[in-house]
Protein backbone atom coordinates (compact mmCIF):
# COMPACT_ATOMS: atom_id res chain seq x y z
CA UNK A 1 0.00 0.00 0.00
CA UNK A 2 2.75 2.40 0.67
CA UNK A 3 3.80 2.45 -2.97
CA UNK A 4 -0.01 3.24 -3.92
CA UNK A 5 0.07 6.09 -1.54
CA UNK A 6 3.79 7.36 -3.20
CA UNK A 7 2.04 7.43 -6.12
CA UNK A 8 -0.58 9.66 -5.46
CA UNK A 9 1.78 11.97 -3.11
CA UNK A 10 4.28 12.20 -5.84
CA UNK A 11 1.66 13.42 -8.26
CA UNK A 12 -0.18 15.64 -5.76
CA UNK A 13 2.41 17.67 -5.15
CA UNK A 14 4.35 16.96 -8.38
CA UNK A 15 1.59 18.78 -10.28
CA UNK A 16 2.30 22.37 -8.85
CA UNK A 17 5.91 21.70 -8.12
CA UNK A 18 7.41 20.09 -11.34
CA UNK A 19 6.37 22.94 -13.51
CA UNK A 20 7.73 25.35 -11.30
CA UNK A 21 11.17 23.48 -11.72
CA UNK A 22 10.71 23.40 -14.79
CA UNK A 23 10.50 27.09 -15.00
CA UNK A 24 13.47 27.76 -13.20
CA UNK A 25 15.96 25.83 -15.50
CA UNK A 26 14.17 27.44 -18.47
CA UNK A 27 14.57 31.00 -16.97
CA UNK A 28 18.02 30.03 -15.92
CA UNK A 29 18.99 29.37 -19.49
CA UNK A 30 16.67 31.98 -20.98
CA UNK A 31 17.85 34.66 -18.59
CA UNK A 32 21.97 33.90 -19.08
CA UNK A 33 21.18 33.67 -22.78
CA UNK A 34 20.04 37.13 -22.93
CA UNK A 35 22.42 38.98 -21.07
CA UNK A 36 25.05 37.05 -23.67
CA UNK A 37 23.24 37.97 -27.04
CA UNK A 38 25.34 41.19 -27.94
CA UNK A 39 23.03 44.14 -28.88
CA UNK A 40 22.81 44.66 -32.50
CA UNK A 41 21.82 48.81 -33.02
CA UNK A 42 21.60 51.14 -30.01
CA UNK A 43 17.25 50.84 -29.83
CA UNK A 44 18.24 47.16 -29.45
CA UNK A 45 20.29 48.03 -26.82
CA UNK A 46 17.68 48.97 -24.51
CA UNK A 47 15.26 46.37 -25.35
CA UNK A 48 18.09 43.39 -24.32
CA UNK A 49 19.15 45.18 -21.66
CA UNK A 50 15.59 45.28 -20.14
CA UNK A 51 14.76 42.00 -21.26
CA UNK A 52 17.52 40.40 -19.60
CA UNK A 53 17.04 42.11 -16.51
CA UNK A 54 13.82 40.81 -16.31
CA UNK A 55 14.67 37.40 -16.92
CA UNK A 56 17.51 37.43 -14.21
CA UNK A 57 14.91 38.90 -11.87
CA UNK A 58 12.07 36.50 -12.96
CA UNK A 59 14.95 33.77 -12.43
CA UNK A 60 15.71 34.80 -8.76
CA UNK A 61 12.03 35.15 -7.98
CA UNK A 62 11.51 31.59 -9.33
CA UNK A 63 14.13 29.81 -7.60
CA UNK A 64 12.55 31.75 -4.05
CA UNK A 65 9.09 30.67 -4.91
CA UNK A 66 10.24 26.97 -5.48
CA UNK A 67 12.04 26.69 -2.61
CA UNK A 68 9.18 28.34 -0.43
CA UNK A 69 6.64 26.42 -2.16
CA UNK A 70 8.62 23.06 -1.81
CA UNK A 71 8.49 23.84 2.16
CA UNK A 72 5.00 24.92 2.04
CA UNK A 73 3.37 22.60 -0.28
CA UNK A 74 4.71 19.81 2.62
CA UNK A 75 3.22 21.26 5.24
CA UNK A 76 -0.40 21.84 2.87
CA UNK A 77 -0.36 18.51 2.12
CA UNK A 78 0.02 16.89 5.39
CA UNK A 79 -2.68 18.77 7.04
CA UNK A 80 -5.25 19.15 4.20
CA UNK A 81 -5.14 15.87 3.33
CA UNK A 82 -4.84 14.32 6.92
CA UNK A 83 -6.57 16.58 8.95
CA UNK A 84 -8.95 18.48 6.69
CA UNK A 85 -11.99 16.91 4.34
CA UNK A 86 -9.50 15.05 2.73
CA UNK A 87 -8.75 13.52 5.90
CA UNK A 88 -12.23 11.46 5.68
CA UNK A 89 -10.95 9.58 2.77
CA UNK A 90 -6.77 9.12 3.91
CA UNK A 91 -7.72 8.22 7.38
CA UNK A 92 -10.55 5.44 6.22
CA UNK A 93 -8.40 3.85 3.66
CA UNK A 94 -6.65 0.39 4.49
CA UNK A 95 -3.41 1.70 5.35
CA UNK A 96 -1.37 2.50 8.81
CA UNK A 97 -1.46 5.65 9.87
CA UNK A 98 2.91 5.11 9.84
CA UNK A 99 2.40 4.04 6.12
CA UNK A 100 0.22 7.68 5.47
CA UNK A 101 2.91 9.93 7.34
CA UNK A 102 5.70 7.85 5.40
CA UNK A 103 4.54 8.58 1.94
CA UNK A 104 4.32 12.31 2.90
CA UNK A 105 7.94 12.50 3.96
CA UNK A 106 9.51 10.68 1.34
CA UNK A 107 7.83 13.17 -1.04
CA UNK A 108 8.37 16.06 0.48
CA UNK A 109 12.22 15.49 1.03
CA UNK A 110 12.47 14.68 -2.71
CA UNK A 111 10.73 17.59 -3.87
CA UNK A 112 12.72 19.79 -1.39
CA UNK A 113 16.01 17.84 -2.32
CA UNK A 114 15.38 18.01 -6.07
CA UNK A 115 14.60 21.86 -5.88
CA UNK A 116 17.82 22.30 -4.47
CA UNK A 117 19.12 20.10 -7.24
CA UNK A 118 16.97 22.08 -10.13
CA UNK A 119 18.61 25.43 -8.93
CA UNK A 120 22.35 24.32 -8.63
CA UNK A 121 22.11 22.75 -11.93
CA UNK A 122 20.40 25.73 -13.54
CA UNK A 123 23.06 27.79 -11.72
CA UNK A 124 25.54 26.08 -13.04
CA UNK A 125 24.58 25.98 -16.55
CA UNK A 126 23.78 29.59 -16.79
CA UNK A 127 26.85 30.45 -15.68
CA UNK A 128 28.51 28.22 -18.14
CA UNK A 129 26.39 29.68 -20.66
CA UNK A 130 27.55 33.52 -19.99
CA UNK A 131 31.06 32.45 -19.07
CA UNK A 132 31.90 29.58 -20.82
CA UNK A 133 34.82 27.03 -19.32
CA UNK A 134 37.40 29.63 -19.99
CA UNK A 135 36.96 31.57 -16.64
CA UNK A 136 37.36 28.71 -14.54
CA UNK A 137 40.96 27.42 -13.52
CA UNK A 138 39.75 23.22 -12.76
CA UNK A 139 43.61 22.74 -12.34
CA UNK A 140 42.94 25.68 -8.76
CA UNK A 141 39.51 23.55 -8.15
CA UNK A 142 41.62 20.22 -7.93
CA UNK A 143 44.15 21.26 -6.46
CA UNK A 144 41.64 23.30 -3.16
CA UNK A 145 39.90 19.52 -3.02
CA UNK A 146 43.78 17.80 -3.04
CA UNK A 147 44.15 19.99 -0.46
CA UNK A 148 41.03 19.36 1.72
CA UNK A 149 41.75 15.35 1.11
CA UNK A 150 44.95 16.15 2.54
CA UNK A 151 44.15 18.29 5.76
CA UNK A 152 41.22 15.73 6.40
CA UNK A 153 43.75 13.00 6.86
CA UNK A 154 42.57 10.44 4.48
CA UNK A 155 39.18 10.50 5.71
CA UNK A 156 37.47 12.39 3.28
CA UNK A 157 34.70 9.64 1.91
CA UNK A 158 33.68 9.28 6.09
CA UNK A 159 33.26 12.87 6.41
CA UNK A 160 31.34 13.38 2.68
CA UNK A 161 29.01 10.35 3.36
CA UNK A 162 28.30 11.86 6.71
CA UNK A 163 27.78 15.40 5.61
CA UNK A 164 25.50 13.66 3.49
CA UNK A 165 23.55 11.86 5.92
CA UNK A 166 23.64 14.73 7.99
CA UNK A 167 22.03 16.43 5.21
CA UNK A 168 19.23 14.38 4.77
CA UNK A 169 18.25 13.83 8.43
CA UNK A 170 18.16 17.50 8.93
CA UNK A 171 15.35 17.68 5.94
CA UNK A 172 13.39 14.39 7.70
CA UNK A 173 13.84 15.93 10.75
CA UNK A 174 12.32 19.19 10.15
CA UNK A 175 9.29 18.07 8.05
CA UNK A 176 8.84 15.06 10.92
CA UNK A 177 8.79 18.20 13.28
CA UNK A 178 5.78 20.06 11.74
CA UNK A 179 4.24 16.81 11.12
CA UNK A 180 4.13 16.18 15.04
CA UNK A 181 3.48 19.83 15.63
CA UNK A 182 0.24 19.99 13.62
CA UNK A 183 -0.91 16.28 14.57
CA UNK A 184 -0.27 17.39 18.19
CA UNK A 185 -2.37 21.05 17.63
CA UNK A 186 -4.94 18.69 15.85
CA UNK A 187 -6.06 16.70 18.04
CA UNK A 188 -7.49 20.04 20.11
CA UNK A 189 -11.27 20.35 19.98
CA UNK A 190 -10.44 24.35 18.76
CA UNK A 191 -7.93 26.84 17.42
CA UNK A 192 -6.06 24.23 15.99
CA UNK A 193 -3.77 25.57 13.94
CA UNK A 194 -2.81 28.17 16.72
CA UNK A 195 -2.37 25.28 18.89
CA UNK A 196 0.00 23.38 15.90
CA UNK A 197 1.98 26.47 15.99
CA UNK A 198 2.21 26.70 19.98
CA UNK A 199 2.98 23.05 19.59
CA UNK A 200 6.13 23.70 17.14
CA UNK A 201 7.23 26.38 19.23
CA UNK A 202 7.04 24.11 22.04
CA UNK A 203 8.91 21.18 20.26
CA UNK A 204 11.69 23.39 18.82
CA UNK A 205 12.95 24.99 22.26
CA UNK A 206 12.63 21.11 23.83
CA UNK A 207 15.06 20.56 20.56
CA UNK A 208 17.10 23.35 21.20
CA UNK A 209 17.57 23.03 25.14
CA UNK A 210 18.53 18.96 24.23
CA UNK A 211 20.95 20.32 21.62
CA UNK A 212 22.56 23.09 23.63
CA UNK A 213 23.07 20.44 26.41
CA UNK A 214 24.80 18.15 24.73
CA UNK A 215 27.37 20.34 23.15
CA UNK A 216 27.98 21.52 26.22
CA UNK A 217 28.93 18.61 27.83
CA UNK A 218 30.67 17.27 24.31
CA UNK A 219 33.09 20.16 24.87
CA UNK A 220 33.59 19.45 28.42
CA UNK A 221 35.05 16.12 27.60
CA UNK A 222 37.28 17.02 24.66
CA UNK A 223 38.51 20.00 25.89
CA UNK A 224 42.04 19.44 25.35
CA UNK A 225 41.78 18.02 22.26
CA UNK A 226 40.83 21.46 20.82
CA UNK A 227 43.95 23.34 20.72
CA UNK A 228 45.28 22.11 17.87
CA UNK A 229 44.32 20.98 14.30
CA UNK A 230 45.62 17.38 14.37
CA UNK A 231 43.93 16.72 18.03
CA UNK A 232 40.76 18.77 16.19
CA UNK A 233 40.37 16.74 12.96
CA UNK A 234 40.23 13.60 15.48
CA UNK A 235 37.65 14.48 17.10
CA UNK A 236 35.33 15.87 14.38
CA UNK A 237 34.52 12.73 13.31
CA UNK A 238 32.73 11.06 16.53
CA UNK A 239 31.35 14.92 16.44
CA UNK A 240 29.82 14.79 13.48
CA UNK A 241 28.58 10.64 14.53
CA UNK A 242 27.05 11.90 17.72
CA UNK A 243 25.07 15.02 15.41
CA UNK A 244 24.06 12.39 13.48
CA UNK A 245 22.69 9.69 16.21
CA UNK A 246 20.97 12.77 17.70
CA UNK A 247 19.19 13.89 14.32
CA UNK A 248 18.26 10.76 13.84
CA UNK A 249 16.83 9.88 17.39
CA UNK A 250 14.96 13.58 16.74
CA UNK A 251 13.09 11.68 13.92
CA UNK A 252 11.93 8.82 15.48
CA UNK A 253 10.91 10.62 18.42
CA UNK A 254 8.63 13.10 15.64
CA UNK A 255 7.81 10.64 13.82
CA UNK A 256 6.42 8.27 16.77
CA UNK A 257 4.60 11.43 18.37
CA UNK A 258 3.13 12.33 14.68
CA UNK A 259 2.12 8.31 14.84
CA UNK A 260 0.70 8.48 18.12
CA UNK A 261 -1.41 11.39 17.91
CA UNK A 262 -3.18 10.20 14.28
CA UNK A 263 -3.46 6.82 15.30
CA UNK A 264 -4.77 7.71 19.05
CA UNK A 265 -5.74 10.95 19.25
CA UNK A 266 -7.17 11.55 15.34
CA UNK A 267 -9.86 14.12 16.22
CA UNK A 268 -11.76 15.04 13.11
CA UNK A 269 -14.72 16.80 14.13
CA UNK B 1 -17.70 -14.19 10.37
CA UNK B 2 -19.56 -12.77 12.62
CA UNK B 3 -23.97 -12.84 13.02
CA UNK B 4 -23.89 -9.15 14.69
CA UNK B 5 -21.44 -6.71 12.31
CA UNK B 6 -21.61 -3.66 14.86
CA UNK B 7 -21.73 -3.58 17.99
CA UNK B 8 -21.57 -0.13 20.74
CA UNK B 9 -20.57 -1.22 24.11
CA UNK B 10 -20.57 1.78 26.88
CA UNK B 11 -19.72 4.01 24.24
CA UNK B 12 -19.64 7.75 25.19
CA UNK B 13 -17.67 10.50 23.69
CA UNK B 14 -17.16 14.05 24.90
CA UNK B 15 -15.75 17.07 23.11
CA UNK B 16 -13.68 18.88 25.99
CA UNK B 17 -16.63 19.09 28.67
CA UNK B 18 -19.25 19.11 26.46
CA UNK B 19 -21.00 15.19 26.01
CA UNK B 20 -21.47 14.19 22.71
CA UNK B 21 -22.66 10.18 23.19
CA UNK B 22 -23.95 9.23 26.66
CA UNK B 23 -23.11 5.64 27.29
CA UNK B 24 -24.34 3.37 24.31
CA UNK B 25 -24.83 0.30 23.58
CA UNK B 26 -26.72 -1.56 20.57
CA UNK B 27 -25.66 -4.09 18.14
CA UNK B 28 -26.52 -4.72 14.61
CA UNK B 29 -27.20 -7.54 12.82
CA UNK B 30 -25.70 -8.41 9.18
CA UNK B 31 -28.51 -8.19 5.92
CA UNK B 32 -30.10 -4.70 7.32
CA UNK B 33 -30.39 -1.60 6.01
CA UNK B 34 -31.05 0.51 9.12
CA UNK B 35 -31.95 4.36 9.84
CA UNK B 36 -29.81 6.13 12.62
CA UNK B 37 -32.14 8.70 12.71
CA UNK B 38 -31.97 12.39 15.12
CA UNK B 39 -32.11 15.79 14.89
CA UNK B 40 -29.18 17.71 14.43
CA UNK B 41 -26.21 17.72 16.84
CA UNK B 42 -28.03 14.36 18.26
CA UNK B 43 -24.51 12.17 18.02
CA UNK B 44 -24.98 10.52 14.61
CA UNK B 45 -22.18 11.49 12.98
CA UNK B 46 -19.77 11.34 15.96
CA UNK B 47 -21.02 7.48 16.42
CA UNK B 48 -20.05 7.03 12.39
CA UNK B 49 -17.27 8.59 13.09
CA UNK B 50 -15.41 6.73 15.90
CA UNK B 51 -16.89 3.50 13.92
CA UNK B 52 -14.27 4.93 11.15
CA UNK B 53 -11.43 5.89 13.55
CA UNK B 54 -11.84 9.22 12.96
CA UNK B 55 -12.73 10.09 16.21
CA UNK B 56 -11.62 8.34 19.74
CA UNK B 57 -14.22 7.41 22.01
CA UNK B 58 -13.77 9.20 25.50
CA UNK B 59 -14.81 5.39 26.84
CA UNK B 60 -16.33 2.01 25.70
CA UNK B 61 -15.76 1.06 22.47
CA UNK B 62 -17.06 -0.20 18.84
CA UNK B 63 -16.17 -3.64 17.29
CA UNK B 64 -16.94 -4.04 14.03
CA UNK B 65 -16.89 -7.76 13.06
CA UNK B 66 -15.94 -8.41 15.86
CA UNK B 67 -12.82 -6.11 15.67
CA UNK B 68 -12.24 -3.04 17.12
CA UNK B 69 -11.55 -0.23 14.36
CA UNK B 70 -8.58 -0.24 12.33
CA UNK B 71 -7.10 -1.09 9.16
CA UNK B 72 -8.68 -4.71 9.05
CA UNK B 73 -12.18 -3.26 9.40
CA UNK B 74 -11.38 -0.40 7.03
CA UNK B 75 -11.51 -3.29 4.46
CA UNK B 76 -14.58 -3.92 4.76
CA UNK B 77 -16.32 -0.79 6.45
CA UNK B 78 -17.75 1.48 3.00
CA UNK B 79 -17.95 5.11 4.52
CA UNK B 80 -20.01 8.09 2.83
CA UNK B 81 -19.03 10.93 5.10
CA UNK B 82 -21.49 14.28 5.51
CA UNK B 83 -18.45 16.84 3.37
CA UNK B 84 -16.61 16.34 0.05
CA UNK B 85 -13.73 14.46 1.18
CA UNK B 86 -12.00 13.67 -2.51
CA UNK B 87 -9.15 15.33 -4.02
CA UNK B 88 -10.86 17.80 -6.68
CA UNK B 89 -7.79 17.99 -8.49
CA UNK B 90 -8.83 14.33 -9.60
CA UNK B 91 -10.80 13.86 -12.71
CA UNK B 92 -13.88 10.72 -12.17
CA UNK B 93 -11.45 8.00 -13.80
CA UNK B 94 -9.18 9.25 -11.90
CA UNK B 95 -10.59 8.98 -8.66
CA UNK B 96 -12.46 5.38 -9.73
CA UNK B 97 -8.74 4.27 -10.50
CA UNK B 98 -7.57 5.54 -6.72
CA UNK B 99 -10.56 3.66 -5.29
CA UNK B 100 -9.62 0.57 -6.89
CA UNK B 101 -5.85 0.65 -6.23
CA UNK B 102 -6.72 0.86 -2.47
CA UNK B 103 -9.77 -1.27 -1.63
CA UNK B 104 -10.03 -4.60 -2.93
CA UNK B 105 -13.88 -5.15 -2.84
CA UNK B 106 -14.27 -1.84 -5.09
CA UNK B 107 -16.28 -2.90 -8.21
CA UNK B 108 -14.89 -0.64 -11.45
CA UNK B 109 -17.71 -1.83 -13.77
CA UNK B 110 -19.98 -0.58 -11.15
CA UNK B 111 -18.77 2.34 -10.63
CA UNK B 112 -18.59 3.31 -14.19
CA UNK B 113 -22.18 1.90 -14.98
CA UNK B 114 -23.75 4.61 -12.22
CA UNK B 115 -21.88 7.30 -13.76
CA UNK B 116 -23.29 6.47 -16.74
CA UNK B 117 -26.64 5.92 -15.18
CA UNK B 118 -26.55 9.56 -13.49
CA UNK B 119 -24.84 11.26 -16.39
CA UNK B 120 -21.33 11.97 -15.20
CA UNK B 121 -18.14 12.49 -17.42
CA UNK B 122 -15.61 10.03 -16.19
CA UNK B 123 -13.47 12.85 -17.99
CA UNK B 124 -14.44 15.77 -15.94
CA UNK B 125 -12.38 17.06 -13.25
CA UNK B 126 -14.35 16.58 -9.46
CA UNK B 127 -13.68 20.55 -9.01
CA UNK B 128 -15.89 21.26 -12.22
CA UNK B 129 -18.80 19.62 -10.78
CA UNK B 130 -21.47 20.93 -9.73
CA UNK B 131 -22.08 20.10 -5.25
CA UNK B 132 -24.71 17.90 -6.52
CA UNK B 133 -22.69 15.95 -8.79
CA UNK B 134 -19.83 15.82 -6.01
CA UNK B 135 -21.62 14.39 -3.72
CA UNK B 136 -22.81 12.22 -6.72
CA UNK B 137 -19.75 10.86 -7.41
CA UNK B 138 -18.72 9.98 -3.34
CA UNK B 139 -21.64 8.46 -3.08
CA UNK B 140 -21.21 6.12 -6.33
CA UNK B 141 -17.42 5.08 -4.79
CA UNK B 142 -18.68 4.13 -1.78
CA UNK B 143 -21.89 2.05 -3.30
CA UNK B 144 -19.10 0.19 -5.52
CA UNK B 145 -17.88 -1.55 -3.10
CA UNK B 146 -18.77 -5.10 -1.90
CA UNK B 147 -18.59 -3.94 1.63
CA UNK B 148 -19.83 -5.91 5.04
CA UNK B 149 -20.54 -2.59 6.22
CA UNK B 150 -21.99 0.48 4.48
CA UNK B 151 -21.84 3.83 6.77
CA UNK B 152 -23.37 6.70 5.00
CA UNK B 153 -23.73 9.79 6.57
CA UNK B 154 -26.67 12.02 5.10
CA UNK B 155 -26.69 10.41 2.03
CA UNK B 156 -29.35 12.55 0.47
CA UNK B 157 -28.66 16.07 2.15
CA UNK B 158 -27.77 17.97 -1.13
CA UNK B 159 -28.88 15.89 -4.34
CA UNK B 160 -32.19 16.70 -5.96
CA UNK B 161 -35.12 13.78 -5.46
CA UNK B 162 -34.98 11.71 -8.63
CA UNK B 163 -31.28 11.09 -7.73
CA UNK B 164 -32.51 10.24 -3.96
CA UNK B 165 -34.81 7.27 -5.76
CA UNK B 166 -31.60 6.27 -7.77
CA UNK B 167 -29.56 6.18 -4.20
CA UNK B 168 -32.34 4.52 -2.79
CA UNK B 169 -32.42 1.52 -5.37
CA UNK B 170 -28.82 1.34 -5.59
CA UNK B 171 -29.09 0.33 -1.57
CA UNK B 172 -31.94 -2.15 -2.41
CA UNK B 173 -29.50 -3.41 -4.96
CA UNK B 174 -26.88 -3.91 -2.67
CA UNK B 175 -28.48 -5.59 -0.16
CA UNK B 176 -27.31 -8.90 0.80
CA UNK B 177 -27.84 -11.35 3.61
CA UNK B 178 -24.11 -10.70 4.69
CA UNK B 179 -23.91 -6.94 4.39
CA UNK B 180 -25.49 -4.35 6.57
CA UNK B 181 -26.14 -0.65 5.31
CA UNK B 182 -26.70 2.00 7.90
CA UNK B 183 -28.01 5.39 7.03
CA UNK B 184 -27.21 8.26 8.98
CA UNK B 185 -30.15 11.16 7.73
CA UNK B 186 -32.99 13.34 9.73
CA UNK B 187 -35.04 13.14 6.13
CA UNK B 188 -36.84 9.67 7.29
CA UNK B 189 -40.00 10.27 4.70
CA UNK B 190 -37.14 9.57 2.20
CA UNK B 191 -35.81 6.96 3.46
CA UNK B 192 -38.31 4.99 5.13
CA UNK B 193 -39.48 2.34 2.23
CA UNK B 194 -36.16 0.92 2.07
CA UNK B 195 -35.51 0.77 6.41
CA UNK B 196 -35.87 -2.56 8.19
CA UNK B 197 -34.90 -1.01 11.23
CA UNK B 198 -34.19 2.27 12.82
CA UNK B 199 -32.11 3.51 16.05
CA UNK B 200 -33.51 7.04 17.60
CA UNK B 201 -30.86 8.65 18.99
CA UNK B 202 -31.28 11.77 20.88
CA UNK B 203 -28.40 14.02 23.03
CA UNK B 204 -26.23 11.33 22.68
CA UNK B 205 -28.47 8.51 23.75
CA UNK B 206 -30.30 5.68 22.02
CA UNK B 207 -33.87 6.31 22.53
CA UNK B 208 -35.00 3.33 20.41
CA UNK B 209 -34.37 0.68 18.55
CA UNK B 210 -37.26 -1.02 16.85
CA UNK B 211 -37.69 -3.23 13.62
CA UNK B 212 -39.84 -0.59 10.72
CA UNK B 213 -42.78 -3.40 11.04
CA UNK B 214 -42.63 -3.24 15.02
CA UNK B 215 -43.29 0.39 14.59
CA UNK B 216 -46.07 0.04 12.05
CA UNK B 217 -47.42 -2.93 14.25
CA UNK B 218 -47.41 -1.95 17.85
CA UNK B 219 -47.17 1.83 17.29
CA UNK B 220 -49.70 1.73 14.59
CA UNK B 221 -48.05 4.76 12.65
CA UNK B 222 -44.91 5.55 10.28
CA UNK B 223 -41.53 6.11 11.14
CA UNK B 224 -41.56 9.84 10.07
CA UNK B 225 -44.92 9.94 12.25
CA UNK B 226 -43.03 8.58 15.18
CA UNK B 227 -39.88 10.58 14.49
CA UNK B 228 -42.24 13.63 14.41
CA UNK B 229 -43.75 12.42 18.40
CA UNK B 230 -40.41 10.92 19.72
CA UNK B 231 -38.40 14.46 18.85
CA UNK B 232 -41.61 17.09 18.91
CA UNK B 233 -39.89 20.74 20.25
Amino acid sequence: MLGKLLKYEFKASGRILLPIYLAVFIMGILSSLFMKVPAGGLENLNVLRFLSVLFMVLYIVLIMVAVILSCFIAILRFKKNLFDCEGYLMNTLPVKSSENIVSKLIVAVVYQILGMVVAMISGILSYLIYFGTKGIDFKQIINSFKMVFQELQGLTWVYSVEVVVLGILCFIAVNLMIYAAISIGHSANARKVLKSVGAYIGLYFISQIINYTLVKIFFAIFKNMLHDLESSNLIAIPYLTGIIILEALYCVGYFVLTDYFLKKKLNLQ
Amino acid sequence: MNEIIFECKNLSKSYGLKPALKNINFNLKRGKIVGLLGPNGSGKTTLIKIANELLTPTSGEILIDGKNPGVDTKKIVSYLPDCISLPDWMNIRELITFYKGFYENFKEDKAYEMTKNLGIDVEAKLKTLSKGNKEKVQLILTMSRKADLYLLDEPMGGVDPATRDYILNTIIANYNENSTVVISTHLIADVEKVLDEVIFINNGEVVLQKTVDDIRSNNGMSVDALFREVFKC
